[in-house]
């Protein structure tokens, strides 16, 4: 691929002049952050995105694909991160499940069941064809995924974070087979942020930041520490001057919480932390290693399995969502148009939308328009809106407008505890700032307590005043004082290479 | 990005006159083929309704019970559930308060107070019937269209057993009850028609409706759950509970619709199937946008569509299936969402895109 760049519609950069090859009989590793924009390339390779500038080669040959059915004719296969399957149908049926081979009019069974037996002889993935999908571990599943690929007859084979889901034991099963489809004369490029594997399976590296590729280098030649300071390493933003937190009261106490997920691991493994008054506790980490099942436990978004969350010295096991927000829980969530807003309602009524039933906005069993209205321009002049009225449909906001909106409602909520859950994501730089601002005025002015849960290692190192590394829904590493932390430390926290002792935790965490 | 809003609302009231004329403008080509009198066919039909003074207020006696089905399915569709039990409560409302009139009748209740009693006990079993698919689907995740369905003809098949054993009238040689007694009757106001004082029921539930879900605490809870029900339980909203008073509420209204057509139009009781009074309800608060205000304005447009075709009917030679197809074409229209959607889009672009060139040019001068 060459010269790779790719802008989606609302204008974000997700490759920038992105080159990079992949050799016959290899096995590469794209690692990067999360919206580093790996899949976005994948994709764009497997023909379901289209770069504005670049050109892509296979075998020397210049190819142009309008859909991955033209892609996979060329010999490209993807592993999609989540399963692409029907469950309640046979591996077979699923296998074959666009090329199905036909017997007059009818779907030949057996010659699907023969089909994807031989592929998975072929190559050493064991997976009973006559099985249906609902009744096979996730490892199988994955398998199976790698077979609809191979039964196309692919040269090249993307797999898109396929570790995320499995358990140590089936990791390893996969990187054998991996290995065996190399022997077999396949090239495979393998997406992960794990170092550990791309280290133990792969025969190359490139790294991607920010849209670009910020190197390529044989694996011997490399460290997990080199890998980890190419994918997040970046450029010093303006910091932000703030006192020194005076922690007084303990305002949340999270105690050996655990959370289970759906496939029965546990995304949140004993996690313990206090929050006081006047101080900003960050969580980082690299998405999806629990930090987001720790705050949707204390919102009460989401249950959890054992440990305790106490806010203000109550229990929240088993109160509902509006018990919790009363308690003086206000929760900026990660998801905006899912979580943050209703995209048909107006900004004036996304911004009382948690305070409608309170006294202060009601006249009898009426909503007080004029009280609501007014205060809705004060919002929208505080937290500097853009937009044309506060009637205005909210969908119809710029995303960084529609973040300030809901910003807006949970900073004057009367909250004694913030929990921002990825503020600034997708945001832009103008709106992050301000958001981190006001989020530490408001902290230490009114003496709340705030959680910052963020991918972005500038904003926690800025905002927090102590911080959390969580790792495989465990606390890596706990700091008492932000300062002394670094980038290339944390990183190695993050991406795992290293972690602190439980007694270290302990000693930070008192 | 307000001209994006004007742009829109623009569109939506285009829309709405094209698909009229579209609809008659294709009516008047199949006319031609299958008409002897194609002219006066689409005269009746445009004109029909309010050529005469009883043609007219028969157009009102019919969106009457349109305006409270429809009000009703605006309250579930606001919540984004599509309980269709109106259908079957409008008729059962209809009997159980004919049973009830008999009851109460030797009280010797004023002609003022018993009808309003009578629809307050209509709206109560709706709201009670109601809460069956709403609870179906809260509590136990059944889909509310399936059960409020089935719903409806377990209430025809009751209705019909109560008709049949408790007040059938033998007297007379078809199946229909006992005569309501006087002075549960809803008043005439109208001379040389039908009309009666249930159009005030009727305008007095919309407006309840509209104000209620608009200007309530209630009611914004419940709008938010349809329009994002993630973000209402975020914000600490209780969906199942939120979901379920509008249920119970959209029920209250088919039931006191079946109430106000018995006791404005009928001497007896005499349904023995389906009024499909609360299918045309979701029609109404389709072409209404779930919007209760704009409810006696799509109830009337339905009326005056189905009164045209009724005079069409019998005044001329095309089969009165013709004119639902009409009906449908236009209805389709109004209520297809992308309709006219790729000419509102690119216009909403082009104005955008000037915008932005505007600005160019004002830093450029700068």
């Amino acid at each position: 691929m060459e010269g790779i760049s790719k802008i989606y519609p609302n204008g974000f950069v997700a490759n920038k002049d992105v080159t990079f090859s992949l050799y016959e009989k290899e096995i590469l590793a794209l690692v990067g952050e999360n919206g580093a924009g790996k899949t976005t390339l994948m994709k764009i390779l497997f023909g379901m995105e289209k770069p504005q500038e670049g050109r892509i080669f296979i075998d020397g040959k210049e190819v142009h694909f309008q859909n991955p059915i033209e892609a996979i004719a060329a010999g490209v296969g993807m592993v999609h991160q989540h399963f692409m399957q029907a469950p309640s149908l046979m591996v077979a049926e699923n296998v074959v499940l666009g090329i199905e081979p036909i017997k007059g009019i009818r779907f030949d069974k057996q010659k699907a069941i023969s089909m994807t037996q031989e592929v998975a002889d072929k190559y050493d993935l064991h997976v009973d064809a006559k099985k249906r999908i609902c009744d096979l571990s996730i490892g199988q599943r994955q398998k199976v995924e790698i077979l609809k690929a191979l039964v196309r007859d692919v040269n090249i084979l993307v797999l898109d974070e396929p570790t995320a889901v499995l358990t140590p034991q089936e990791t390893e099963e996969l990187f054998e087979q991996i290995k065996t489809l190399r022997e077999k004369g396949k090239s495979i490029i393998f997406i992960s942020h794990k170092l550990d594997e791309v280290m133990r399976l792969c025969d190359r590296v490139t790294v991607l930041r920010h849209g670009r590729i910020t190197g390529s280098e044989k694996t011997e030649n490399l460290n997990e520490r080199l890998i980890s300071r190419m994918m997040v390493g970046r450029d010093v933003i303006t910091s932000i001057d703030k006192e020194k937190a005076e922690p007084k009261k303990t305002i949340l106490e999270c105690r050996d919480l655990i959370c289970i997920n759906d496939e029965g691991r546990k995304i949140v493994d004993k996690v313990s932390f206090d929050i006081h008054e006047g101080e900003i506790l960050g969580i980082a980490g690299v998405e999806g290693n629990g930090q987001n099942d720790v705050a949707m436990a204390i919102t009460g978004l989401r249950e959890y399995e054992r440990g305790s969350i106490r806010i203000l010295g109550t229990d929240i096991k088993g109160k509902s969502i509006n018990q919790i927000r009363e308690l003086g829980v206000s929760h900026i969530s990660e998801d905006r148009m899912l979580l943050g807003c209703a995209g048909e309602m107006s900004v004036k009524e996304n911004i009382v939308g948690d305070r409608v039933f309170r006294k202060e906005f009601r006249k009898g069993p009426f909503m007080d328009r004029k009280r609501i209205d007014s205060f809705a321009d004060q919002c929208i002049k505080e937290f500097e809106i853009a937009c044309d009225s506060r009637e205005e449909p909210i969908r119809m906001l710029s995303g960084g407008n529609i973040q300030k909106v809901i910003v807006a409602r949970e900073f004057t909520s009367g909250a004694k505890l913030i929990i921002a859950n990825q503020p600034t994501r997708g945001v832009d730089i103008g709106t992050s700032d301000m958001i981190r601002r006001k989020l530490i005025e408001k902290t230490r002015k009114e003496n709340i307590g705030s959680l910052l849960v963020s991918a972005d290692l500038n904003e926690v190192l800025e905002v927090s005043d102590r911080l959390i590394v969580m790792y495989k829904g465990r606390i890596a590493a706990f700091f008492k004082d932000v300062k002394k932390v670094t980038e290339e430390e944390l990183g190695e926290y993050m991406l795992g290479i290293k972690s602190m002792s439980p007694e270290e935790i302990m000693e930070a965490a008192s | 990005m307000k001209k994006t809003r004007r742009i829109e609302i623009a569109f939506e009231l285009l829309r709405i006159v094209i698909a009229i004329a579209i609809a008659y403008v294709l009516a008047m080509i199949v006319l031609f083929f299958i008409s002897e009198q194609p002219m006066e066919a689409i005269k009746s039909f445009a004109f029909g309704p309010v050529s005469t003074k009883r043609r007219f207020s028969s157009v009102i006696e019919l969106a009457i019970p349109f305006m409270f089905t429809g009000a009703g399915m605006c309250m579930m569709y606001s919540a984004n559930r599509f309980n269709l039990a109106g259908e079957g409560i409008f008729l059962f409302s209809g009997c159980i308060i004919t049973l009830c009139s008999f009851q109460l009748a030797p009280l010797g209740l004023s002609p003022l107070i018993f009808p309003l009693i009578l629809i307050l006990i209509g709206a109560i079993a709706g709201g009670i019937l109601a809460l069956i698919p709403a609870l179906a689907r809260e509590k136990l995740q059944v889909n509310e269209v399936v059960v409020s369905i089935m719903l409806n003809y377990a209430l025809l098949y009751i209705s019909n057993f109560i008709l049949r054993n408790f007040m059938l009238d033998t007297s007379v040689t078809y199946s229909a009850s006992f005569e309501l007694p006087e002075s549960s009757k809803l008043i005439n106001i109208w001379q040389g028609t039908r009309l009666h004082t249930g159009i005030f029921v009727a305008l007095f539930v919309v407006v309840a409706v509209w104000i209620f879900l608009y200007k309530t605490p209630w009611g914004y809870s419940i709008r938010t759950c349809g329009l994002n029900a993630s973000y209402a339980k975020y914000v600490g909203i209780n969906v199942v509970v939120s979901c379920v008073v509008a249920q119970i509420i959209g029920g209250a209204c088919a039931g006191a619709g079946g109430a106000v057509q018995i006791l404005g139009l009928y001497d007896r009781y005499q349904w023995d199937s389906l009024t499909q009074y609360g299918f045309d309800g979701l029609l109404v608060s389709v072409l209404a946008k779930r919007n209760p205000i704009l409810v006696p304005i799509a109830a009337f447009m339905l009326a005056y569509l189905r009164i045209g075709a009724d005079i069409v009917n019998y005044v001329t030679d095309v089969p009165a299936e013709f004119i639902s197809v009409l009906q449908a074409i236009i209805i389709l229209l109004v209520a297809a969402q992308s309709f006219l959607g790729g000419v509102r889009d690119k216009v909403i672009y082009d104005s955008a895109k000037k915008g932005m060139k505007a600005e160019e040019k004002k830093e450029e001068v700068k």
